[in-house]
């Protein structure tokens, strides 16, 4: 490459590089059951956001169960119970791209 | 920016800076067994009961669980590589008691001869044992390691749009299939150097 950012490993081999397209961990933290959980993040501004949720528990087998919804607005990750309905505790990872 | 490190990729886009963590290779998650020996759910009986559901929905193929497992401080992103592209895959639960992580994967049909592949990815600041004094380290101002490329940055090759499935509990036909398979293309995508 004539220019740009190349970084090695101790072997040689390319370990990254700026043809690479990369997506940032803003967060991670868990939500409980039936709760509400809302974080900005004014330092991803400009930036495409995405909420990746990950349930934790198993579901029970005699009954439905429900993941919580995501809703982003700007900077601003709500994770939250689906109208009238209850919501089970997940991971939930927030990421960024440049986009 | 007044002060700091960015890295900007050939397009333009933000790649490295020290206000956000990029991801890290961990490790993959080792194969602790399945629960094949329990219902494979290969009917719905209660929608097989209903006229005119039991052609549309008594389709399943059945289902496998697999479960692993994977030790570390951090909180991993995991992520799916098929081995048997024909089905589909999610991640069912994820759940960490003290630092080893349970990692449940279900897989359509019945087969339990290829378990998929997971690879997990976390930030750097909880990427540790590596003492290589080669490469490049940028801190965030609080001191957190942002990127460590001693530790395999992920790097994102391509992506698709995923679509849910209109019925999730048959993999059987293919309109069936796109979210999955889209989510493979995704997956595919990711590149650990």
């Amino acid at each position: 490459m004539s220019y740009g950012l190349s970084i090695f490993k101790s072997n040689g081999n390319v370990v990254f590089s700026s043809a690479d397209i990369a997506w940032m961990q803003l967060d991670k933290f868990v939500v409980n059951a039936n709760a509400t959980v809302s974080n900005s993040y004014s330092v991803a501004s400009g930036l495409t956001i995405i909420a990746q949720i990950q349930m934790v528990n198993d579901s029970p087998t005699n009954q439905e169960a429900y993941a919580p919804q995501v809703s982003i607005s700007g900077t601003t990750v709500t994770i939250s119970p689906f109208s009238g309905l209850s919501s089970e505790q997940v991971i939930v990872f927030v990421l960024a791209q440049d986009t | 920016m007044s002060y700091g490190f960015s890295a900007i990729n050939n397009n333009g886009k933000l790649l490295i800076t020290d206000t956000m963590e990029n991801l890290h290779f961990a490790g993959k998650p080792t194969l602790q067994g399945n629960d094949s020996a329990s219902e494979n759910y290969g009917s719905f009986p209660e929608y097989g009961e209903v006229s005119g559901l039991a052609t549309a929905f008594d389709a399943l193929d059945g289902r496998i669980i697999f479960t692993y497992t994977f030790t570390h401080s951090g909180t991993p992103i995991v992520f799916v590589k098929p081995t048997d592209y024909s089905r589909w895959h999610a991640v069912l639960t994820q759940s960490v008691s003290g630092t080893t992580w349970t990692i449940k994967v279900i897989v359509s049909g019945t087969s339990t001869s290829n378990p998929p592949v997971l690879y997990c990815f976390v930030n750097a600041e909880n990427s540790t044992g590596n003492t290589d004094n080669y490469g490049m380290i940028v801190y965030k101002a609080n001191g957190d390691r942002a990127f460590d490329s001693r530790y395999s940055p992920l790097a994102v090759t391509g992506g698709g749009t995923i679509a849910p499935p209109s019925d999730p509990t048959n993999s059987a036909e293919l309109q069936h299939k796109q979210g999955p398979m889209m989510a493979h293309l995704f997956i595919l995508g990711i590149m650990q150097h």
